[in-house]
């Protein structure tokens, strides 16, 4: 409760900034410089979806067919200006199946930030962030199974300037605090704690430096370093840090590729080190008919808000087709391993096919019909599953 | 292995490594220093844009716009800044083209206008050159009669039949370089073609709101501007105020067959008076004195079933399709433009049975914010107006997967097409989550 309070109010704060801000920004008339250098928008939109899912709770004994029908009330609020940035993003979440024994749920998706250009190059930026996040890495992101309502406070300094060379180097400097709303989790292998909570504080630092190399072809080098401490498990309290080297080039008419790779180290304060190839090989073609291809390799250490640790390795491969001016379809497969640093407890597989295809309806409205299956697989076969889910979403945006 | 030993492998692995990581680092910087000769002035974003923050001048937004929207074709190696902004928003200075193969008529230049000559024979091919003081995206238009195909640079640009209105415009526009071009005509048995012009597009006119400026930092205002009139969608701007509206009985001036006509259709004219064509094509000519100077759109109620031509100013000319569908009159929207305060003349060409019943400017809020508003609701972010555009917001904004897919297109929509194009919703993809959930994607 304390997070809700803590939460709403902050944004109450934020939303009465936004909106006197707003008044006095609406009040000028004409259409003079003064009104054109600050700006408040707001956007509305509300997307309504029935789904219907073969197992609504991600268990391996795949009994929970049913049908879903989810509502997402949102506003976006911005109110912007020549060195600052001011927004909120007001959504809830609210999922109902038919069957009481599907997870029914509401989830709130409620968060402001501001963002200030201090000096040249030197911006800060506060954010709160009172949304779901996923429990189970190997899942679907967006499952009401797989989501915990979580509340993420940060504070960002970042400074960017040219360098000799054409170069550009970027350093950036985070803490964030997380909390988040009691759930069922299982600890180490120690059973179930079903008032499981994720508090933790987090800090990173990420440095990174490009340069052209060549024409078409750009060269970087990106460090970052990470730590994480829990309130309750210091036992899982880590550090962790990465150097990549990469290229990116359109060298190819319409070919976007970028490859890096380097060494990442995952050190737990009581416990092992691991250490590994990290990486990261993207591109996307794109063809004049209106076809985009994407292909994604990533090799990256990655952590889940209970406080394991994986090293994973995901693929993911997609084409998206624009069918003249209102309609787009996209098929794509993906595929990631997660291999459980913490406890060393296994590895677990996520992967599947997903395609859609999305029509303008109107100006603001537009349907998607959404097709997903998911399969879960891993060293403890008690917690695979299987879904195929299919939606069909109307959306309205202002 | 001894504790000594251990730590002297350490010391070597550490030493290898900071070697290794100072070998990079030289070979960037080294390349970097080599690769400054290799940057031109302006010209497409490169993959060194994807996360830079420095701030992109209109120059490149220009280079890389021309080159999303397909119109390169009209560029040569020699091309300037000022060619590409041509490209993007032809300004007619007044220079003059040289004609071969016809008569020149008269020229300027984004516009080439050719007497056509005699075919030896009716089965004859007709073949003229042009010479274009300018690259542009043009249009062909030709006066005659008769159904007739025509080319330019072995490029279809239109099957035209001018019979109804006497003038047939191209349904294709094409990015052409400067220099000499090939018109081929084939004409059918009984066509004529008198005329040719070859006029630059004026009616879609990209640039920012104060023009172009090849060396000025792009700000956002005009970073949303430009998208919005390279999608086409200028016409969702809010509206402003009352349109002004102007009965098509109450014109200035009608050609020979131009009445006006109290006749009775399935729906019922504005005033129960609007006007026709009778017998052969008619032009109508209307004058407005605007106060101030706006955006405005064009809209008219229209009858008929075959294309009209409506012009503004005389400059911008646009073909009208009236809507087959309806049996009386229906809306269609002429142009959407900004028009300077003072006298302005709309005329309309309509083919015989066709008519009008009265012509809405609908003025349009045009300022940065507006712009960004709309380009928001497209699912593209904005920021304030005024604030500098980062080249990696820019790289962003123009490999937009539904951008692209729009901005291919872009020459068909020229031709006339209303724009629906499919707008990000924000509805997020089915599997996505950031590298990691607790790491914001930026970093």
């Amino acid at each position: 409760m304390n997070i809700r309070c803590t939460t709403v109010v902050s944004l109450l704060m934020a939303f009465s900034w936004v909106v006197s801000s707003a008044e006095v920004a609406l009040a000028r008339p004409g259409s003079g410089a003064e009104t054109e250098s600050n700006r408040f928008s707001w956007h509305p939109s509300i997307t309504t979806s029935t789904e219907a899912d073969d197992n609504t709770r991600l268990e391996s004994s795949h009994s929970n067919s049913d049908i879903g029908i989810f509502i997402t009330p949102r506003i976006e609020l911005a109110y912007q200006g020549h060195w600052f940035d001011l927004g909120a993003d007001l959504g809830a979440d609210v999922r109902r199946y038919i069957d009481k024994s599907s997870p029914s749920d509401e989830f709130y998706r409620l968060s402001g930030w501001v963002e200030l250009g201090v000096l040249p190059g030197v911006t800060m930026r506060f954010a709160n962030a009172w949304v779901p996040s996923a429990v189970n890495l190997a899942g679907p992101a967006d499952h009401a199974a797989n989501l915990v309502q979580t509340n993420r406070t940060s504070a960002d300094l970042r400074f960017w300037s040219e360098v000799p060379g054409d170069g550009e180097i970027t350093l950036a400097v985070q803490g964030a605090r997380l909390i988040s709303e009691s759930f069922s989790s299982e600890i180490g292998g120690n059973g179930i704690d079903d008032d499981f909570r994720s508090d933790l504080w987090e800090g990173s630092f990420v440095g990174e430096y490009q340069t052209p190399l060549a024409d078409r072809l750009s060269g970087f080098v990106r460090t970052h370093v990470r730590f994480r401490s829990f309130d309750d498990a210091s036992i899982d309290d880590f550090g962790d840090l990465g150097a990549v080297v990469g290229i990116r080039t359109d060298w190819l008419d319409n070919l976007e590729l970028e490859i890096s790779g380097g060494y990442g180290l995952l050190g737990y304060y009581q416990g092992d080190r691991h250490h590994g190839f990290v990486g990261d090989l993207s591109l996307r073609y794109f063809v004049r008919n209106g076809t985009v291809l994407r292909l994604s390799f990533q090799s990256q250490n990655v952590f889940d808000i209970i406080g394991n640790a994986f090293a994973e390795t995901t693929a993911r491969m997609g084409v998206e087709h624009h069918l003249g001016e209102r309609t787009a379809v996209s098929v794509g497969v993906f595929s990631s391993r997660l291999d459980n640093k913490t406890w060393n407890s296994g590895v677990d597989y996520y992967a599947g096919v997903d395609a859609n295809i999305r029509r303008q309806i109107s100006r603001r409205t537009q349907v998607e019909l959404a097709y997903r299956y998911g399969q879960n697989a891993g060293d403890y076969s008690s917690d695979d599953f299987s879904e195929n889910r299919l939606m069909l979403t109307f959306s309205y945006r202002r | 292995m001894t504790a000594g030993a251990q730590a002297t492998q350490a010391t070597n692995w550490t030493a290898r490594r900071a070697i290794v990581c100072l070998a990079v680092g030289i070979a960037l910087v080294g390349a970097s220093a080599a690769a400054d000769t290799l940057e031109p002035r302006y010209r497409k974003l490169g993959p060194d844009a994807v996360r830079s923050e420095r701030i992109v001048t209109q120059g490149d937004w220009a280079a890389h716009l021309v080159d999303v929207l397909g119109l390169t074709p009209a560029l040569t190696d020699d091309s300037s800044i000022e060619d590409v902004f041509g490209l993007l928003c032809p300004k007619d200075s007044g220079h003059r083209s040289d004609v071969a193969g016809g008569s020149t008529a008269g020229t300027s230049a984004y516009h080439a206008v050719i007497d056509v000559p005699k075919p030896k024979s009716p089965s004859d091919l007709l073949r003229m050159t042009v010479s274009l003081p300018s690259p542009a995206v043009y249009m062909l238009s030709v006066e005659g009669s008769g159904p007739q195909r025509w080319v330019v640079d072995q490029q279809v640009v239109g099957h035209l039949d001018p019979s109804e209105l006497g003038v047939a415009q191209a349904r294709e526009v094409v990015p052409l370089r400067r220099g000499p071009h090939e018109i081929t005509a084939f004409l059918a048995h009984d066509s004529s073609a008198e005329r040719v012009e070859l006029t630059a597009y004026t009616p879609l006119c990209i640039e920012p709101a104060e023009g172009w400026r090849a060396d000025r930092p792009l700000l956002h205002g005009d970073r949303a501007r430009t998208m919005v009139r390279a999608l086409g969608i200028e016409q969702r701007l809010p509206e402003s105020g009352e349109p002004i509206v102007i009965e098509a009985e109450s014109y200035a001036n009608a050609s020979a067959w131009g009445v006006r006509t109290h006749r009775k259709l399935t729906t019922r004219a504005s005033e129960h008076t609007w006007v026709t064509a009778e017998g052969s094509p008619a032009e109508f000519t209307y004058r407005l004195h605007l106060e101030d100077p706006s955006l405005f759109t064009v809209e008219a109620v229209v009858h008929g079933i075959s294309p009209q031509i409506w012009s503004i100013d005389g400059r911008h000319r646009v073909t009208v399709t009236p809507d087959e569908a309806a049996e009386g009159f229906a809306p269609a929207d002429v142009i959407t433009l900004p028009l300077t305060a003072g006298e302005h003349v709309i005329r309309a060409l309509i083919p015989p049975d066709s008519g009008i019943d009265l012509i809405r400017l609908v003025r349009r809020k045009s300022d940065a914010a507006d712009y960004l508003d709309l380009i928001e609701e497209a699912g593209f972010r904005g920021k304030a107006p005024a604030a500098y555009v980062t080249r990696s917001a820019a790289y962003k904004s123009l490999s937009n997967p539904t951008f692209l897919a729009h901005a291919y297109r872009y020459l068909e929509q020229v031709a006339g097409r209303p724009p629906m194009p499919l707008v990000e919703h924000d509805v997020g993809a089915v599997y996505s989550r950031p590298p990691s959930p607790l790491l914001p994607p930026e970093l």
